[in-house]
């Protein structure tokens, strides 16, 4: 059984309690184990989740607990830690370091930097100044749902937009080192190495 | 050996950044060449006034902590030769930078360079302090507002304090209709309270909302009535004998009245 984390633990128990009950048939024969992994429930919660399924299922049935709090989740994160998320906008004078990869959620607006060893990806229009690769990665790219930046580096290359005035159109970019110049391209019709 | 101007105000939102600018690139007209320093560390604007934000690589802090060289700060300009500027850092603040960093830096520009103008930020603190550390000369600008003529007053106290001898005066945003009726305040009622030398006047201009917001300074605009007054500022600022502008096309009385003589009012 999963466990996801943002759950409360009343919940937990009531649908453990409830699917356990639906299929209670299959422990009636045999061994069996109920191996639950995702949040790790600890404390007075698993006393009471081990007191309500002892009544439930028969006594040859294992109760089994994996891994941590993050076992779950974890195939699904970067296993980097240094990778850095940021939630908000980040406005003029703010900036953002990460020695691995940089995710913003917000806009970033002119003024502000964003500065990563990494990638960075900015959910949001990106107004500002970025800097990919910044420890001399060529192969780092940087994604914005909306480009519009001050300027973009990506290792020791910097490029900027072309002084005439071009509208800024709402569509996801991506920006990438192609022999020595960054490119910028959709990156939804085109697949990314 | 060039000169260090420092533009400065006390009170913000009259105009500094605007008249840095125009001054600067009127004198880069004038085949000048310049140097812009913005002061202003973590509100930076002259970079944006002059449309050369995303140019932006080094800045004044990144120069005065060795990270770069002084070369390397410098932004060209892209339409005046002759006409650089040193941005301000915008993740930092006044305390970044040192008066005493300031004169190094300023005396090593004017070396090579014939103008040097610094952008002051507003206030009186440690941004004002910098600012003037290795100034030449002032120029204090201020508008036809009570406030603004107070704060002026205060930052001409404090130009003499730090010797630097007698300042100019450039008053901004002056509304000629609004003076006729008695609503604003004269250009003679601002010199007879600060006491200074009048560099020039510059009238509110809505084309100076315009070529701020493009980033293309007004003094370049042969239309623009504010982009004429930052040209006869600049002429006096190299010397020359320019009379101050008559704001209002004076009218046919005042006309026949200066024929025979009697002073129009």
């Amino acid at each position: 059984m999963v466990i996801v984390s943002e759950a409360d633990f009343s919940t937990v128990l009531r649908e453990t309690l409830q699917k356990i009950g639906e299929v209670i048939d299959f422990f009636s024969s045999g061994s069996g184990r109920i191996l639950f992994t995702g949040h790790n429930i600890g404390g007075v919660n698993r006393i009471m989740l081990e007191q309500e399924l002892k009544k439930l299922v028969p006594e040859h049935v294992k109760i089994e607990y994996e891994g941590e709090d993050n076992a779950f989740f974890s195939r699904f994160m970067p296993t980097d830690d240094k990778s850095r998320f940021h939630h908000g906008t980040l406005r003029s004078g703010q900036c953002l370091k990460s020695l691995g990869n940089l995710v913003v959620v917000g806009d970033v607006n002119p003024g502000a930097e964003l500065i990563a060893a990494g990638n960075i990806v900015v959910m949001g229009i990106l107004r500002g100044i970025v800097h990919a690769g910044c420890n001399g990665d060529r192969d780092a790219i940087v994604a914005a749902a909306c480009m519009a930046p001050t300027q973009i580096r990506i290792a020791d290359i910097i490029t900027r937009p072309p002084d005439e005035e071009v509208g800024t159109e709402w569509r996801p970019e991506i920006a990438y080192v192609h022999e020595g110049n960054i490119y910028i391209d959709g990156y939804l019709s085109k697949k990314i190495k | 050996m060039g000169e260090v101007i420092v533009i400065t105000s006390g009170k913000g939102g009259v105009g500094k950044t605007t008249t840095t600018a125009n001054i600067g690139t009127g004198l880069a007209l004038k085949n000048k060449s310049v140097v812009l320093i913005d002061a202003d560390i973590g509100l930076r604007n002259l970079d944006v006034v002059m449309g050369l934000e995303n140019r932006i690589v080094y800045d004044i802090v990144d120069v005065v902590e060795g990270r770069c060289r002084t070369k390397q700060a410098l932004i060209k300009d892209k339409r005046y030769n002759g006409l650089y500027i040193i941005p301000a850092a915008q993740t930092r603040d006044k305390n970044a930078v040192s008066p005493e960093q300031m004169k190094k830096l300023t005396a090593e520009l004017k070396k090579e360079f014939d103008y040097v103008l610094i952008d002051c930020p507003a206030g009186i603190e440690q941004g004002f302090k910098n600012a003037v550390a290795g100034a030449d000369r002032a120029i204090v600008v201020t508008t036809p507002e009570v406030s603004a003529v107070r704060d002026a007053d205060r930052i001409i106290g404090l130009l003499e304090a730090n010797d630097i001898k007698d300042p100019h005066l450039i008053v901004n945003r002056i509304r000629p209709q609004m003076i006729k009726k008695g609503d604003m305040m004269n250009v003679d009622d601002i010199i007879d309270i600060l006491a200074i030398s009048l560099l020039g006047i510059v009238p509110d201009d809505e084309n100076i909302i315009i070529s701020t917001n493009r980033g293309e300074p007004a003094v370049a605009d042969e239309k623009s009535k504010a982009g004429q007054a930052y040209r006869n500022i600049t002429a006096r600022i190299m010397g020359e004998k320019v009379p101050i502008m008559e704001l209002d096309a004076p009218g046919f009385m005042a006309k026949v009245k200066k024929f025979f003589g009697v002073k129009a009012d």
